[in-house]
This record gives C-alpha cells, structure tokens and sequence, in this order.
C-alpha cells in the first residue's frame, strides 16, 4: 500500500512490517465477518409464514459455529504478539541497541526544535557541546548508514519527537532524557514534527531533518567545531 | 417497599459498601501517588519533611479516632437493642472525639507545620533552588500531606456531618439501621488514618 | 402502593425522583451537549478543510481557539453525551423497568446524581467564559500544559480557578462525583430490587452491561478523581505534584488518567452491545445465541479492561517492557469482543428478520463497530503503535467505536424504548432516512481518516500549510471529503429532532408492547406511571425465548406470564 511514506530509517520497514501484517490477517476477518453478518441477514429475512429456528446456542453442536473462529482469533493474536512484541524490542529496548557511531541531544521547546552536537572532544554532555542556531533555521543533519543515538528531552512541555519517514515518534519529557537510535538508510530532507499537543503554536512546530554522506557529515562537523556558520546545501 | 422487590442484602448497607469501595479507590489515587514519590525521594523521610511531624501528637490523634470507632460500635449495637438514649450518647462521644481529632490537627499540627514554614505550595522558598535539589523534594512531600490529610479532614467533616444528622433522625426511635450505615463511614474514615499515620509520620 | 399520588409541578417536572424522568433528563441534557458538541466539530473541521475561514460566532481560527475546541469537543462527547446517554439515561430507564422494580433503590439520591451532574455542566459552560477562553490543552489534560497554560503563579488561588482550565478539571471532577453516585443506585437496584423469580441469568443482557459498565466506572474512576484534585492544585495552589522543575512527575497523571480512561471505553461500549443483544433477539424472533457466554465474556472484558491502560502511553516514555506486557493484553481482549459479536451474528440465522428503524441501527452499529474493532488492533500493537500514535489513524479508530457506540447503538435504543418512554411510535419512514444519511455522512467523515493517518497526518495541528507532505492534493481532499462528511452528520440530527418532535405529538399509539417483546418493561403501561407497574410481575424464565416450540400460538414468551 503505498499510504505509508517511504522508509528513510532501518526499522521503517519492520515497522511497515507489522502494518501488513496486521492488516493482511484483520482483512480476512473483516471481510468474513462482514459477509457472515449480511449473508445472514439477507437469508434470514421475514416470510411470509415463516417460522423463525429456535437456536440457543448452548450446546456444542450449535456454538462450536463461534467457538472454532474464537480460537482461530486467538491464534491471530498470539501471532500478531509475536510479531509486533520482535520489533518493539528491536526499536526501543535499551539494552537491544546496536553500538551506536555517533550523539546528538534533541531539545523540544515551545515552539521550536534545538539540537546540540559534540564538541570537539567528540563527547555529548559536556561543556564544549555545540547548540546549532536558536529557533527553527538551525536543521538536524544525520549521516546516512550510520547510527546516532538520540538524546531527547524537552524543555517546558511535553513534546513528541516525530519523523514520519524514520517510522516512529517519541513524547519527550521535561527533566528526563530518553535515548532512542536511528539508522538513516537514504539521503534526503525530511520533516521533523511534534506530535503532542503542547500549546497554542502546537501546529507550527516544525523542523527538518537532512540526512547527508559522510563526507558531508564530517564537514559539518567540522564546520561546527570551527565555529563557522552552518551552511549546508538545501537540496 | 411493596413485595416487588425480595430484598437481599439490606440496601443502605449495600450503596454505603459501594460508597466506600468508591472513596477507597480515590483514596488509593492519592495513596500510590505519594508511595511512588516516596519511593524515588529518600528525601521525604528527612529532618525536613517527615521528620518534622510530631509523632507524639499524630499518635495521640490516632488513638483518639481509634476510641471513636470504638464509641461508634457501641452505637451501632445500642441502636441493636434498640437502645435510642444509649445510641446517641455514644454517637455524641464520636462526634466529640472527631471534632477533637480535627481540632489538634487544624489548631495546632498545621500551625505548627506553617510556623515551620512548610505549606501545600512552598513555591517561594524553591524558586531560587537548582531543579533536584532536597528543598524541592522536600516541598514536594509537604504538598502531599497537606494535600492527603486535608482530604481525610473533609472526610472527618462530612462522616461527622452524617453521624449528626442520623443522630438526629433516630430521635423517635426510628430509623435506627441508619447508626450502622454511618458508623460503617466512620469506618473508612478511621481505616484511611490508619494507613496515613505510618506513611507519613513514621516511616523516615 | 403509594405510586400514583399526585406531584406538583416542580416535583414532577424539575425535581423528579422518578428514574423515568430523570433519564430523560439525562438523555435531553445528553443530546443537547452532542449537538454543541457536534457543531465544535463542524466548525474546526471547516478550519482544517478551508484555512482561514470566518466561522459564524466563532471568527477565523487560530492554534488557541482551535485547541479549545477539540479538548472541549471530545471532554463534551465523552462525558457529556456518552455517559449521560448511554449510561446514566439508558440506564435509569430500563434497569427498574426490565427488573420489574416500581423504582431505583435510592430515588432521592438518583435526583440528586442528576442534579450534581447539571452543577458539572454548568461549570463546563461557565469555562467557556472565563478570562482566556475554555481549556485548550487537549482532552487529556497532560501536564505540564494542563498545569501552566493560563495560570499565573503570581496570582491567588481564586484568579487562577476562574480560569477554562481549572474550571474544566473541576466541571469532570464532579461529573464523575455524580455518576459515582448514579452508580451506586444502577447496582444497588440491580442486585436488590429484581422481580421474584428473576435469577441473575434472567436479567437481560442490557441490564448486565450497564452494571458491568457501572462497575468499570466505580473502579477506574477514584485515581483519576485524585489526579484531577492534584492537577488543580497544582493550578491553583501552585503545588508540583507534576512538575518536573520541582520533583514531580508529569507521566504519574497520564496513568492515572488511562488507569480510568481505557475502562471509560468500555462505560461507553458495553451498554451498547447489550442494547444490540436486546434488539437484534426482538427482531430476528430467535433467541440470544449463547446469551449465558456473552454475559461471561463481557465481564471478562470489564475485568482486562483495568489492564490495559498503558496503550495509550506507549510512546510516553513508559518502560519499554511495561509497553510489551500492554501489547499483549490489549490485543488479547479482542476475544471476548470476538465472541459476543460473533453470537450476535449467529443470533440472526435462521431467524425471521424484521428491519424496522430500530434493527436497522443495530445492523449500523454491527457494520461499523467492526470496523473500528480491527483497526483497534493496529493501534494496540505496540511496535507500529510508534508510528501511528496521535496519527489521524488513531482519530478514524476511535470514531469508528465512540460514534456507533452513542450513535447507532443509543439511537437504536432511542428508536426501541421511545414507544415505552412516550406511548407513541416514532415514524418509520423518517427514523430510516435519518439513519441512511447519518450513515452516509458519518463514513465519507471518518473513513478516508485512515489513509491520511496511515501516511503519517498528526492530529490536532490547526493549520497544515507548514508541513508540505501534508499539503499534497490527495490528503486535501480527504480533508474537504471528512469535513463536508462531518456537515451531513450534523446536518442529519435535523431529522432526528423533527421525528422526536412529530412522534411524540403525533405519532401511531404503541400500546404495551408494539414489539412484542419478552422483557418486563413491556408488561406496564406505555408510558409507565410513577411507581411502574400495576401489579408488580414475577418472572418465570429468561428473557430470550423467542420461537419456543413448547409455547404454542405466539413466537414469544414474555418473562412474566407462566
């Protein structure tokens, strides 16, 4: 189905993974379930001197008609758990997560997105960590084929860290950092959005997201480290 | 009633039970909150917090809503024997116990805690402290005990409230099952004390 | 009995202690809140579809007022048309009547609850007016918004209670206060107060559900109570018991929100598939399939229900493991739901089906209540709820669950129990344009919901044109579908009214039992008068035997007669 937006991060497309799926098993049921429904409907309908079956439904010869489908549900279920239980854990279980190459701390604000980078001593946290531009014109850039570990966090309110392409979303809490990772696997400009309610400008918090080569990465850092503007080419 | 209905359980006791079940799990909002902050902050059991509540006087104010409950049952089996002078006589002893409870901790604990600078909201002394800091979680543990007793206190006041207003209507020796249902409230309003008191005072 | 004395005026009509009027209290209090509730909707809707749009009364929208409006449209259509519909009205109407009660067991606290619960509205309306408008931090009240927005710390307490916000939390504080107490009675009674004869498995499924569903309520409710006292405190007291600036815990309250919240859908849900069990039996002629395992499947659902909260809150920041364990038992409790709407539909085979309007919602409330069943599934996954979490996904879901739940299942019930509450049939050919049209407008709304939400549309956002994907021709054109949809859905209840309006003054007389139904309701008179019945019934046996062949002559056998 070509609904979803195409996949920018590793897990995407598990995630779109556990879509189909679902939507492939729920699609059998809805569509038996619906035609039981209308097929008993139609067939059932007032005669003229028609006499309705007395069916109670309490002994097994009857009710195994509902009981098989019920443990077939079941079953679907346990299936789907599995599946989606996999991947889960593959997204957001700390202990879980590959060896990551690079940090950078996400900060949600009303209204805007700040992102910070480590300095020159290559580690988050630390006195020399660099904030990229104030406000909305400063981007996240991410290199592509390589993990970042994301250090997210909020500064007021609650936020939600999302990037459609990337597959899925984090609130971020005031005076917790959550970590979460993402393997960008295709270069590109991509929207990062908030996701929760967090005032009236709710709507207008909006970044983006610039997943570049190495070698652009390593310029921009470089660039960073320097001190020099940011100044990236928009594609 | 007519014989429509076969009663059961006697219905008053049946919706005070439910009443009660209900209030218990507002109180247990309020009760897992504080045990959840109790358990991430050691601070609460500082000299600051907990350790700046008499626990002389929170046990004097437990025992005497403890010999309230006890002057309730008594009530309540005076009201079995159909006893109406007895039964209000004991319910007056409750309602003086209960005003006595009230009155220690509204006339002298919470004075004594505001003396000490310690309010539902200690905003002011926090404002200049680094976010973390004891003073905080500090604050953090008098805004759940003012805000816990104050509720078990309206509870104090509503549970008195009806155990006058039964007490008025068993004057003519009628309505007498009302001196259980009451007394069953008291109950709760005892049974709530009773998980507070260690939670707040004794455990430092 | 003392039933039939006379009443004045303001006992009859204002302070009724009769259960049959104070459900039409509730259910008029209900319907008018919809309406309000609805046009909320309509009107940020129009927003969504045609930015910058002056909305009669309203002005043009901007992110506050848009925000106003959809934290008040879903606070008013949970609480003040879903609960006070299909709990508190259906409820007070039909537990004495199908018990064979002359009343509720505690009347004067039944008017009381009612009472309680108009204070509650009246607060809802009153923060409407108040200095910077309504709430406008979403339906959820998250903290820190909840507790900041409009507050000012500065200010004494009273400034910052006379504020959308706090008056909001307080107008749901009581609300729940007094459907605690309506609770209470809807037990007591059902427990109490049941015709001789009637074992617990006669009592008719409806019955059940509301008690379960009352249950659900009683014991979700008390932490969010608390939550809400400790929210407006934190508003007007300046306590920071979900500040993190201060030691406190903003995600404390979204548990103690959902601990209640997940159980709030089944309050909702569950009376509506026990009116769909009393409706599809009555009008098929056959009875209730496996009616005794639907009751135990139902309250096996009310049970899990207090286990599955956190799906709400898998991407909060909970502990991952916690989220696992969610997963599982949210998606767990489709079976019981599979089972009840699997016998439903066997309940209609082989049967002799009579579509009148009220069979023909319940077949509504079949058709699109399994739509949003499925796509429940979706959304409890936890590993794809990342992605489709606060996506319009998760609005189209549960719209496909609120809206045939109060909807389709409470005009069902409206259309069925009408001529009982009035003693006049309401019109037939109406009461089916009304329901086609509302069905029409209600799937052009919330169906193409699912594809924008799918690629990744987030919700209450006022304007889209900052975010280019979202601006693409196909996703403005679902806006324009959902909100030209969502205008027929309104439109619709015109219908509605002026087939109230016109059976209630005018319509065919019903007689006791136009149905010919089996319950006890249909044994007094339509409408019943104060204190019920007659003579008061007994009952026999259980409440499904339609087309018994040990009973000669009609395809019914009604609870009471031997």
């Amino acid at each position: 189905m070509s609904f979803l937006p195409e996949a920018y991060s590793s897990v995407a497309a598990d995630i779109y993974g556990v879509f189909y799926l679902i939507f492939y098993i729920v699609g059998i049921w809805f569509v038996v379930t619906l035609g039981a429904l209308f097929y008993g409907v139609f067939t059932s309908l007032k005669k003229q001197g028609g006499k309705a079956q007395y069916i109670t439904g309490d002994d097994w010869a009857q009710s195994k008609w509902i009981w098989i489908p019920l443990i077939l549900v079941f079953m679907c279920d346990l299936l789907i758990d599995v599946k989606t239980a996999n991947v889960w854990t593959k997204v957001e279980i700390a202990e879980k997560m590959p060896q990551n190459d690079y940090d950078v701390k996400i900060v949600g604000r009303q209204f805007q997105w700040e992102f910070t980078y480590p300095g020159p001593d290559g580690k988050l946290f630390t006195e020399d960590d660099i904030q990229i531009a104030d406000g909305n014109d400063g981007e996240l850039v991410l290199p592509v084929g390589k993990i970042t570990k994301l250090h997210l966090t909020a500064a007021d309110v609650l936020h939600s860290f999302f990037v459609r392409e990337f597959g899925f979303k984090q609130d971020v809490i005031p005076g917790r950092i959550l970590t979460r990772w993402v393997e960008p696997i295709k270069e590109g400009r991509i929207e990062l959005t908030c996701a929760e309610i967090c005032g009236p400008n709710h709507g207008t918090m909006r970044n983006w997201v610039k997943v570049v080569s190495q070698e652009e990465f390593n310029s921009f850092i470089k660039n960073l480290n320097s001190g020099k503007k940011v100044a990236m080419a928009t594609k | 009633m007519s014989d429509v209905t076969i009663e059961r359980v006697p219905k008053g006791r049946l919706g005070v039970w439910l009443l009660i079940a209900g209030e218990i799990v507002i109180f247990g909002g309020f009760i897992a909150s504080y045990i959840l902050a109790r358990l991430e902050y050691p601070e609460f059991g500082s000299k600051e917090a907990a350790g700046d509540l008499n626990i002389v006087v929170g046990t004097v104010n437990t025992l005497i809503l403890l010999i309230s409950n006890w002057t309730m049952v008594k009530a309540h089996e005076a009201a079995l024997e159909k006893n109406v002078a007895k039964a209000k006589s004991f319910m007056i002893y409750t309602l003086v116990l209960g005003l006595l409870f009230l009155g220690i901790k509204l006339g002298y604990e919470w004075p004594t805690d505001f003396s000490h600078g310690h309010t539902i909201s200690s905003s002011k002394a926090i404002a200049d402290q680094a976010p973390g800091s004891e003073v905080m979680k500090v604050s953090l543990f008098w805004s759940y005990y003012f805000l816990m007793t104050g509720f078990h206190g309206l509870h104090i006041v509503v549970g008195s409230l009806v155990i006058f207003f039964v007490m008025l209507g068993i004057s003519g020796g009628q309505n007498l099952h009302r001196v259980e249902l009451a007394g069953a409230y008291w109950h709760l309003v005892e049974l709530v004390w009773v998980i507070l008191f260690p939670m707040l005072y004794l455990i430092q | 009995m003392s039933a039939h004395h006379e009443q004045s005026f303001i006992s009859k009509y204002v302070f009724s202690i009769d259960h049959k009027y104070i459900a039409k209290q509730y259910t008029v209090t209900g319907m008018i809140f919809a309406f309000i509730g609805g046009l909320f909707a309509v009107a940020f809707r129009t927003q969504l579809a045609w930015p910058g749009t002056n909305i009669p009364f309203i002005g043009v929208l901007d992110g506050m007022k848009y925000n106003m409006l959809v934290t008040n449209h879903a606070m008013i259509m949970f609480f003040w048309a879903g609960m006070p519909i299909l709990l508190a009205g259906l409820g007070n109407f039909v537990i004495p009547l199908m018990l064979g009660a002359d009343d509720m067991a505690f009347p004067k606290l039944n008017m009381l609850s009612y009472w309680i619960f108009f204070v509650s509205a009246v607060l809802l309306i009153l923060s409407f007016m108040a200095p910077g408008g309504g709430a406008a931090g979403g339906w959820t009240m998250y903290p820190p918004l909840n507790a900041q927005q409009g507050v000012d710390p500065d200010a004494n307490f009273l400034v910052n209670l006379w504020t959308g916000g706090s008056l909001l939390i307080l107008a749901v504080a009581v609300e729940f206060a007094s459907m605690l107490l309506g609770g209470i009675n809807f037990l007591v009674t059902s427990l109490n107060m049941r015709a001789k004869g009637m074992k617990l498995m006669d009592v008719p499924a409806v019955v059940w559900m509301i008690n379960l569903a009352t249950v659900d309520f009683m014991f979700s409710v008390g932490p969010l109570i608390s939550g809400a006292v400790m929210l407006l405190f934190d508003r007007i007291f300046n306590t920071g018991f979900y500040d993190p600036a201060r030691g406190g815990d903003p995600i404390l309250f979204q548990h103690l929100f959902w601990f209640f919240g997940h159980p709030e859908v089944y309050v909702v849900l569950l009376p509506a598939i026990g009116i769909v069990a009393e409706i599809v039996p009555t009008f098929s002629r056959k009875p209730l399939f496996a009616s005794r395992w639907i009751i135990i499947m139902a309250t096996a659902s009310a049970f899990i229900a207090f286990i599955v909260w956190a799906h709400h809150q898998f991407v909060a920041g909970i502990d991952p493991r916690m989220a696992e364990f969610f997963s599982i038992t949210t998606i767990i409790i489709s079976v019981p739901f599979a089972f009840i709407f699997f016998a439903v539909i066997a309940t209609m085979f082989k049967g002799q089906i009579e579509v009148k309007t009220p069979m023909l919602w319940a077949l509504g409330f079949l058709v699109f209540f399994l739509v949003g069943g499925v796509t429940g599934i979706f959304n409890g996954s936890a590993g794809l709820d990342m992605y489709i979490h606060d996506t319009y996904f998760v609005i189209a879901h549960f719209h496909y669950t609120l809206i045939p739940a109060v909807f389709f299942a409470g005009l069902a019930a409206l259309h069925f129990w009408f001529p009982k509450a009035t003693g006049r049939m309401m019109n037939e050919t109406l009461g089916k344009l009304h329901f086609w049209i509302t069905s029409i407008g209600f799937n052009m709304f919330a169906f193409p919901l699912f594809f924008s939400g799918l690629y990744g549309e987030h919700r209450r956002i006022f304007n889209y044109s900052s975010y280019q994907p979202m601006m693409a021709d196909w996703i403005i054109n679902i806006r324009h579908v959902a909100t030209i949809g969502a205008m027929i859905l309104a439109a619709a209840q015109v219908l509605l009214f002026i087939n109230i309006i016109l059976s209630a003054t005018s319509g065919e007389k019903a007689g006791k039992n136009p149905w010919k139904c089996n319950t006890l309701e249909w044994v007094a008179d339509s409408p019943p008068p104060h204190g019920n019945f007659a003579t008061p019934p007994s009952c026999y046996r259980g409440p499904y035997e339609y087309s018994n062949p040990k009973r000669s002559g009609s395809d019914f056998w009604p609870q009471n007669e031997q």
